[in-house]
């Protein structure tokens, strides 16, 4: 059958190579092996016999699946220019994993194309490319210098994207395209490369809802646009409220994400933000803006979740979560910067091994008693 | 009676599909008498027994074959012949459950001539010591995880200090429906046997677990029950593992097991379908138990079904009655506890309610892509979708281990509350005091953390890994 010959002649390459002592090489043959076939001819050898269908391909291909509809999106909003950066994030974030697998010898991982999508989806429609190849490579860079999937401390993706914040500040925050809107503009962006390539000067927008927030010239967006992202400037995934929502559910449906980080963060940030309206309206949006901003939602569902980077006991998703909602609201209200999402998940990251270590659940046992 | 309305269920563990192979409702069958047996004189967690009998000698059915004088530090029940004819060897093999161990082999006669006990008419009137020495006589209390105490020493205890009988109604192990089709077809003798079993415990407190998808029993249980104060029925939720000791007792009185600790240990004596019927059948009907269900089951056996075996048949024997395309990996008792077994002379014993015969993984295309209609999961990323009656039961790792993505989903169904990521580590990695304190020994094997695990790391051996070596240094 053609399926085994192809099976047969990966594992001659594979051989051959690793009887050359290209081990580099060889990985990645079987890495894309794997792929094809998904290495479900590997059966177990010790108990349990049976095992969950679940496997690492399926685990991250969840949060794949659940990103279609925010590409698609952002592809309407902002043209294919959104699809552009998204090729190139995956490019170049591919060759770099591929260089170390090949230098470290070790396992292709499939967070990889996590990362990548996500990282791409938080970034704003203006970006030039090169920054956008500049940022990825950091990111993956940073997770494999911790000793790669699986060991990183901190969010791959987001610490990409603080990376991008840090060193390229105004391109990060200071364009953003108007999105064309499914009420006026027809196909949209399904026809455009991007909206400046259409209105031109007109498609540039000065802000985020949270900045306009923040800009007393500027008016805030009314709920409308927030939930639908309908004329809503933002990063390229989180335009849209109402899909990441979707998305998110689908995600807490398919337990890929804990509701514990996500729904808390996104409910403590919100009862956090509402609280300190009351105390000072100018600093601080009120609750339901705060949740719509921001990309709070895109963060606390597809980022904040991210399970390598965020605790693993009960106890601590909750005050994970906790943490990143407050840390976020009151971030953005006393330094006035609107990147606060990043920087709460990176803080959060750096106390993820404390708050495992402390919050180891008790076992259901009595102490063992001294006899035979 | 104290019927408990709610139902009762503990945190963490698994509802497992149904899955393809599962003789679900089939009827007990009674499987050929074998021409040769092969029984292990050591049963469950009894002792190792020695011989009474001789290469050569002539046995009959129920004959005793193997007895120890009692001994409180080694709890044993004397071994029966199960069938009758005569003994060929008596060599050493490995056990079916781990170790080695004497094994008396016999050939049959043809004739299946029964040495039955002579129980007293009216076994209601028997005091608790009499209707203990025709349970130890018979081969009964060598059941259950921890044994059934008697004054002959069966168990780790004696019956005074036994607070609670339990009895466990509710089979959840994927594959294993012979002891609820027991239940149903043996309703009359489960119910007297249990009586028998507490009558022997010297009258004490009766807590039922019964499965919550058995209604039919549980109306019945009631009607027949109804004007007794010394039983009690909890309705549990079948979910994976509630039937094993810790978890029962926890759920149903709510006392913590202490850790490597038997139940026994906390004035409970845990006994199943099977052994109340075996009760039964040894002080009504004087058989001693030589007879157990199994199921024969799995993706690899085309007629799936409830057998009532002699114990010590060779795997062989029931497996080439059922058509079964031997190609498989033979697991028993459990698919998730369980040993994978290669020979066909391995026999069948008391403890075993299920031989599970496995398909072998095969080579898909895009075996990731897909809706995956007929997956169980414990996650939702399958559309496990109802009418789709048969799950697949896979063995597939889908490619090698990954690193642990602590995506939590082992802490989330441990129903001991341990970290198993962390042990499986730590034991791997020979950091054992940590292991321990982090209560490796609470863990009672239960599989679900290396089941449900997305990527493949063989969690469970490495925690039984590091409770041997800790049971190794200690000695
Ligand atoms: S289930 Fe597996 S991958 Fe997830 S935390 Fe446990 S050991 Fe790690
Ligand atoms: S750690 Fe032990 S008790 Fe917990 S899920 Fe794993 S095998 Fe079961």
């Amino acid at each position: 059958m053609l399926q085994d010959r192809i099976y047969e002649l990966f594992e001659r390459i594979h051989q051959d190579l690793v009887a050359r002592r290209r081990e580099g090489l060889a990985i990645i043959v079987e890495g894309i092996k794997d792929a094809i076939f998904g290495g479900s001819e590997k059966a177990a050898r010790q108990a349990p016999y049976i095992r969950d269908a679940i496997g690492m391909q399926r685990y991250m291909g969840a949060p794949l699946l659940a990103c279609i509809p925010l590409v698609l999106a952002s592809i309407y909003f902002y043209g294919w220019r959104s699809l552009a950066i998204i090729i190139v994030t995956y490019l170049v974030g591919i060759a770099v994993e591929l260089t170390f697998c090949a230098i470290r010898r070790h396992e292709i991982t499939e967070g990889l194309l996590v990362t990548c999508m996500l990282y791409a989806l938080s970034l704003p429609p203006t970006l030039p490319f090169w920054m956008v190849a500049v940022g990825i490579a950091f990111a993956i860079g940073i997770k494999e210098l911790f000793g790669g999937s699986g060991y990183n401390i901190f969010n791959p993706a987001i610490s990409g994207r603080a990376f991008l914040l840090l060193a390229f500040p105004a391109a990060m925050t200071n364009f953003w395209y108007v999105p064309f809107n499914p009420l006026t503009d027809g196909l949209g962006g399904f026809l455009h490369w991007s909206p400046e390539s259409v209105k031109g000067l007109d498609a540039i927008a000065k802000a985020t809802p949270l900045g306009a927030f923040r800009d007393p010239a500027l008016a805030n967006p009314d709920l409308f646009t927030l939930v639908t992202g309908f004329g809503r400037a933002d990063v390229l995934g989180a335009t849209s409220a109402m899909l990441v929502l979707l998305s998110g559910l689908y995600l807490l449906q398919a337990r890929v994400i804990d509701w514990r980080v996500s729904i808390v963060m996104i409910v403590s940030a919100g009862l956090t933000s509402q609280f300190l309206h009351f105390v000072d309206p100018s600093r601080f949006p009120d609750g339901l803006y705060t949740m719509l901003s921001g990309g709070l939602l895109f963060a606390a569902f597809l980022n904040a979740t991210d399970p390598v980077t965020s605790p693993m006991t009960v106890r601590g998703r909750w005050i994970f979560g906790m943490m990143l909602g407050v840390l976020t609201v009151l971030g953005r209200g006393l330094t006035g910067y609107a990147e606060w999402v990043t920087f709460s998940i990176l803080i959060g990251n750096m106390f993820t091994p404390l708050l495992d270590r402390f919050t180891i659940p008790k076992s259901f046992s009595a102490p063992a008693i001294q006899k035979r | 009676m104290a019927v408990l309305g709610s139902l009762k269920t503990f945190k963490g563990g698994h509802y497992f599909g149904l899955f393809e192979g599962t003789p679900r409702g089939k009827r007990l069958k009674t499987a050929p008498t074998p021409q040769r047996v092969i029984i292990p004189l050591r049963q469950g967690f009894s002792a190792e027994v020695a011989p009474v009998v001789k290469e050569g000698d002539r046995v009959k059915t129920g004959q005793i074959i193997g007895r120890a004088e009692p001994n409180p530090k080694k709890p044993s029940t004397p071994v029966h012949a199960s069938i009758s004819g005569r003994v060929v060897k008596i060599d050493k093999r490995p056990h079916p459950l781990g170790g080695e161990t004497l094994c008396v082999h016999i050939e049959s006669d043809g004739k299946d001539d029964w040495a039955k006990l002579n129980p007293p008419a009216n076994y209601e009137r028997l005091s608790p010591e009499e209707l203990g020495r025709i349970l130890y006589e018979a081969g009964v209390t060598a059941g259950g995880q921890a044994g059934f105490p008697t004054a002959y020493h069966s168990a780790f205890t004696t019956p005074e200090k036994i607070r609670y009988l339990i009895i466990n109604a509710v089979e959840t192990e994927p594959f294993c429906e012979a002891t609820d089709q027991l239940l149903y077809e043996e309703f009359d003798k489960f119910v007297n046997g249990m009586k028998i079993l507490r009558q022997a415990l010297g009258n004490v407190q009766v807590h039922i677990g019964l499965g919550y998808n058995k209604p039919r029993i549980y109306e019945e249980l009631i009607e027949r029950l109804e004007y007794y104060d010394w039983c009690t029925i909890h309705q549990l939720r079948p979910k994976y593992p509630q039937h094993d000791d810790a978890v029962l007792i926890r759920t149903l009185l709510g006392v913590l097991l202490p850790q490597r600790g038997y139940a026994t240990d906390v004035g409970c004596v845990v006994q199943d379908v099977q052994q109340c019927v075996a009760a039964y059948e040894a002080v009504v009907e004087g058989k001693p138990f030589v007879e157990r269900v199994v199921s024969v089951a799995g993706s690899a056996i085309q007629e799936p079904g409830n057998y009532r075996v002699r114990v010590g048949t060779p795997l062989s024997n029931l497996l080439e009655n059922n058509n079964t395309k031997c190609n498989g990996r033979i697991v028993l008792g459990s698919v998730l506890r369980g040993q994978a077994q290669d020979d066909l002379n391995t026999p069948i014993t008391k403890e075993i309610s299920a031989v599970i015969v496995l398909r072998e993984a095969e080579r898909e295309l895009f075996p990731v892509a897909g809706p995956g209609f007929d997956r169980d999961s414990f996650t939702g990323v399958y559309l496990s979708v109802p009418w789709v009656r048969y799950k697949r039961a896979t063995t597939s790792l889908n490619g090698n281990p990954r690193p642990c993505v602590r995506c939590g989903f082992c802490v989330d169904v441990c129903p001991q509350n341990l970290m198993p990521a962390l042990l499986g580590e730590y034991s791997a990695h020979g950091l054992l005091s940590e292991a321990q304190d982090m209560d490796l020994f609470a863990c009672i094997e239960c599989g679900l953390c290396a089941y449900v695990c997305p990527s493949k790391i063989p969690l469970l051996e490495q925690i039984r890994e590091g409770k041997r070596k800790i049971l190794a240094e200690a000695a």
